[in-house]
């Protein structure tokens, strides 16, 4: 499994992503630091105390090994692992994994709170572009 | 060991009602506590593998939630105790040759369940794990469910057991009383009434409207008995017959045997009347000759006399005394006068002698007369009379007859047959007096008939005598003393002539016969 993950990182190409998130509760421009803290769950609420709901795409895919890659730099097992164990210890909700772009920019349009990691900018009404340490991608 | 049908029919009952309640109260409730138990191991089973399919899809599409979901699954089930999702790590020693599954719980509900349990020690709890595996993890879930459901099901199970194996106690008993009311008293009924029909009665019949086979037993029964009462009424008719046959045929040997005497004492009497007659006529020829010759002799004889009458005048009176002393002496001598006297005497005896035998001749004769199957006219009595001279050497001078012979009209008779009767009334009537006594014979005409009376005054007759004295072979005298059959062949012979005889006697007083015999047959 090592090996593969060894594989797949050496293999895998990074895919510019861009971070989108709900009109409602997202701000529309963080740092980095604060997208890591929300995507490993740690920072569970926004600032005016709307629940997180992270959206990410299938570790199978490539935007989704981009995401493990990019934001976790782990294998995308070791991230599902990470929300696992994460999520049933309670301490945080996991993330949906989405299969499609438009699947997650359909959560994320229908969720307060929600932020999700494509490789495009919003297109859906209730969903903006956030910037991360000003830049998009990021 | 004997049993009895109630004995059998309540042991069947009860075997069957006890295997009932072995089989409801024992065997049933433990197979299907067995059958609960391993159900709800396979229904605990099945869900941890529900729970772990649900998690392993879950996983497998990256859907932590629907993990949570999967779990969750058994979340508001009352029975649930635990539910856990296990990550299982292979743990390597150092040298990486030997390995190791570690199991750490990443989600328990309720949170709280962290208590351990051997489920081999305590059966309150059903633990099952169903492992899973997965690209991010291998895992399992372990389910833990109550068995409290379980506990009361086997309650239920218990208690239903005891209402049904109660119930079918009850049912035992009343079917077993029902049985042996209907099986068992029809039974015994028809028992004491075959006993009674064994011994005799066949007036037992048993009721039974059963349409069954003890119904239909006791129809045949009934119409057994009934064949058996009809077959002995038959029996007993027959019997009947049989007896009434036999009794007949025993008065028809009776009658044979005494009317086979009576011919045998006919052929005797013919043959003694032959004898008799024949040696009547021998003896009547010389009896006559000496009859005819006494007369002549007894002329002679006084002539005799006379001429020596004369002879002794003559020498009185004309012959002189010392010439006629030797006639005197000779005359002296002989005695004359005696031995005149004496011949006179034998010739008178002789005539008498003569005369008796003659009699008697007659007697023979009128006793043996040879036409006894044609009817004469005969003087009875002259009968009487012959009868008498027959039989006078057994009651002279012992008996004195008295005859009183009317005038009466000579009878239609068999002769022969008719002294036949006399005789052996005379006979009897001689025999009934020990020692002294009077025979009285009389005789009269009455209208169309001659009536006889013989009576005498001997030793009678009681009743019982009386009423068999006409029977065959019945006799008062000593054995070979009497064949029996006198009276009985004189009533025969009365009654051939259409007469009748009668019987009058009293014991001590003597006895009296009277025959009636009409005039003409």
């Amino acid at each position: 499994m090592l090996l593969l993950a060894v594989g797949f990182m050496t293999k895998t190409q990074e895919i510019p992503l861009t971070v989108i998130g709900n009109v409602t509760g997202v701000p529309s421009a963080m740092k980095y630091s604060e997208l890591i803290s929300v995507l490993k769950g740690q920072k569970q609420r926004w600032n005016d105390g709307t629940k997180v709901n992270i959206y990410i795409m299938k570790t199978t895919t490539p935007i989704g090994q981009s995401t493990c890659k990019k934001i976790y730099n782990w294998s995308g097992d070791k991230v599902k692992r990470y929300w696992l164990e994460l999520s049933f210890s309670g301490k945080a909700d996991a993330p949906i994994f989405c299969n499609t772009v438009e699947e997650l920019e359909s959560y994320v349009s229908q969720n307060p709170g929600a932020i999700g990691i494509i490789d495009r900018n919003a297109t859906s009404n209730g969903v903006k572009t956030i910037l991360i340490d000003g830049k998009n991608p990021f | 060991m004997k049993f009895k049908l109630k004995t059998k029919i309540w042991l069947t009952v009860l075997a069957i009602v006890s295997m009932f309640s072995f089989f409801s109260l024992y065997y049933f409730p433990r197979q299907q506590e067995k059958n609960l138990l391993d159900n709800y191991n396979n229904e605990v089973q099945n869900l941890a593998n529900t729970i772990s399919l649900g998690a392993e899809i879950a996983l497998t599409e990256e859907n932590f939630e629907g993990v949570q979901t999967a779990m969750g699954f058994v979340k508001d089930d009352p029975r649930l105790q635990f539910v856990k999702l296990l990550m299982t790590d292979t743990m390597w020693n150092n040298d990486h040759t030997h390995f190791a599954l570690k199991d750490s719980v990443l989600k328990t509900f309720p949170e709280k369940s962290d208590k351990v349990f051997d489920p081999q020690l305590d059966n309150s709890i059903i633990k099952k794990r169903s492992p899973f595996s997965t690209e991010i993890m291998s895992g399992a879930i372990e389910l833990a469910l109550n068995t409290t459901i379980i506990q009361q099901d086997k309650r239920k199970i218990r208690n239903a057991s005891l209402i049904i194996s109660a119930v079918v106690f009850v049912f035992g008993i009343l079917l077993g009383f029902v049985l042996s009311r209907s099986i068992s008293v029809p039974v015994l009924a028809l028992r004491d009434a075959a006993d009674k029909v064994g011994k005799g009665d066949l007036t037992q019949r048993v009721v039974n409207n059963s349409g069954d086979e003890i119904g239909e037993l006791s129809t045949a029964f009934n119409k057994m008995v009934t064949d058996l009462e009809k077959a002995r009424e038959e029996r007993n008719k027959a019997n009947q017959d049989l007896a009434a046959a036999n009794e007949a045929l025993n008065q028809t040997v009776s009658d044979l045997k005494a009317t086979q005497d009576q011919l045998i004492q006919a052929e005797k009497m013919a043959s003694l009347g032959q004898l008799t007659a024949g040696i009547a006529h021998e003896i009547n020829n010389p009896i006559n000759f000496v009859s005819a010759n006494i007369q002549p002799l007894k002329d002679d004889l006084k002539d005799i006399l006379k001429i020596v009458e004369v002879y002794e005048k003559v020498i009185n009176d004309h012959v002189p005394q010392q010439e006629a002393a030797e006639v005197r002496q000779l005359r002296e001598n002989i005695k004359i006068d005696t031995t005149l006297k004496e011949v006179n005497d034998l010739l008178k005896g002789m005539e008498e002698g003569a005369k008796r035998t003659s009699e008697i001749v007659k007697g023979l004769r009128n006793f043996s007369r040879l036409d006894q199957n044609v009817f004469l006219s005969a003087n009875i009595n002259e009968s009487l009379d012959s009868c008498l001279v027959l039989l006078h050497n057994s009651y002279k001078n012992r008996i004195k007859i008295e005859k009183q012979l009317g005038e009466i009209p000579e009878v239609d008779c068999l002769p022969g047959q008719i002294n036949q009767v006399f005789m052996n009334i005379l006979s009897n009537a001689i025999q009934a007096i020990p020692a002294e006594g009077t025979i009285f014979v009389k005789t009269w005409q009455a209208n169309a008939t001659v009536k006889i009376s013989i009576r005498d005054t001997g030793i009678g007759m009681s009743e019982e005598v009386q009423k068999k004295i006409f029977d065959p072979f019945f006799t008062t005298k000593g054995v070979g003393k009497g064949t029996g059959l006198g009276m009985s062949i004189s009533f025969g012979i009365i009654q051939k002539h259409n007469g009748k005889i009668e019987l009058f006697s009293k014991p001590n007083e003597g006895t009296e016969f009277i025959i009636t015999i009409p005039v003409n047959q």
